[in-house]
């Protein structure tokens, strides 16, 4: 049975991040958005948003679309089969590691009552 | 960083919450409806006209373009739309042939919707059992079915608020469509008893004051235009201001 330390470090880093858990979690809840959507609703810089789409799109979780839309290039991305499946065993880990962060004890612990 | 609960509800409810889009302008056209009766100088009333009409339209038109160029695009998940594609049992050189079915009906919907109805009947039941009060505007009297006709929209505009409010997760940020659905709803209700009501309240100083507000509320129709459109605009700039502190950039 692993502590729960040794589960949070087999956790998928590439979801667990707070700016690509941000992103991921506003691809979960619909079909695709664009860049201007993502930028607004995570409140990231261009380039910080750019820099973790590059990295999720590397891992397979997020599909980038770029079109023309008026002139402009407009870049549409949704999550992947294997993205959604990523969050959603992500978020199954972590219900098992706050269940097992309760049950947790150290080894050589003892049970002093308080004065 | 954003909440990530906020950032799942405001992607999934995206299209609903561009208030300005849809419920402004409706509401502002419903409230020019009901508030014009009131206002009798002409001047007031082509401003009112011009409220009522002329601003809803370019609200309309122009709401679209500044979502889009505010916030961006979101394209929602297929569960999410009213239409879905349902593939036929069709195959041509294209491939899969599609047609849009509507959503099922899902359990909860059954159950509200009975809910709904069983309601109404009590409403109905109390009202044909109870004495109706009959108003005279003037030197006319108003039509029997003036009253059942405004306490139904009532209840229909009141279902709408609570409806919007349960599809949208219950939550405590959209509890203003619950406020909304109580107070229409809660309107509906006294119309089936306000024959005993009225009889009750009005023999006394403080419940005639109080018979003054509630009769034109359950039996003036421009009273209930006002009451429905002033509810969707503020709803519609609630749901505005929700997106613009969640996506704030």
């Amino acid at each position: 049975m692993s502590t729960p330390f040794e589960q949070l470090a087999h956790l998928d880093r590439r979801v667990h991040d707070p700016a690509r858990l941000a992103i991921l979690t506003a691809l979960s809840a619909c079909e695709r958005a664009d860049f201007l959507f993502l930028q607004r609703i995570t409140g990231l810089t261009k380039g910080n948003l750019s820099s973790h789409l590059a990295k999720l799109q590397e891992a397979a979780l997020v599909e980038i679309e770029k079109r023309f839309l008026e002139k402009k290039t407009q870049t549409l991305v949704r999550l992947s089969g294997t993205g959604r499946e990523a969050v959603e065993g992500y978020w199954r880990e972590m219900e098992e590691l706050r269940a097992s962060a309760v049950r947790w004890r150290p080894a050589n612990a003892v049970l002093v009552p308080s004065t | 960083m954003q909440d990530l609960d906020r950032i799942r509800f405001v992607t999934r409810h995206f299209h609903e919450l561009r208030g300005l889009s849809q419920q402004v302008p409706s509401g502002m056209f419903i409230l020019g409806e009901g508030a014009i009766y009131f206002v009798h100088s002409p001047a007031l009333s082509w401003l009112l006209l011009f409220f009522q009409i002329a601003v809803p339209i370019g609200v309309l038109l122009l709401s679209s373009s500044y979502y889009q160029r505010t916030f961006g695009q979101v394209e929602r998940l297929p569960r999410d739309l009213p239409l879905q594609p349902v593939p036929l049992s069709i195959y041509s050189s294209a491939g899969t042939t599609l047609r849009l079915a509507r959503q099922p009906v899902s359990p909860g919907w059954l159950r509200g919707s009975l809910l709904a109805a069983l309601a109404w009947a009590l409403f109905s039941t109390l009202r044909a059992i109870n004495p109706t009060v009959t108003v005279q505007w003037g030197n006319v009297t108003e039509p029997r079915w003036m009253p059942f006709l405004l306490q139904a929209m009532y209840f229909l505009f009141g279902m709408v608020f609570l409806g919007t409010w349960l599809r949208r997760e219950r939550r405590l940020s959209q509890a203003y469509y619950l406020v909304f659905a109580i107070l229409m709803l809660g309107l509906a209700a006294l119309g089936s008893i306000e024959g005993l009501v009225v009889r009750s309240l009005f023999d006394r100083e403080m419940g005639r004051a109080a018979t003054m507000i509630l009769v034109p509320a359950l039996h003036d129709r421009h009273v209930n235009y006002i009451f429905y459109g002033a509810a969707m605009v503020l709803a519609g700039l609630l749901d505005h201001l929700q997106l613009l502190r969640v996506a704030k950039g």
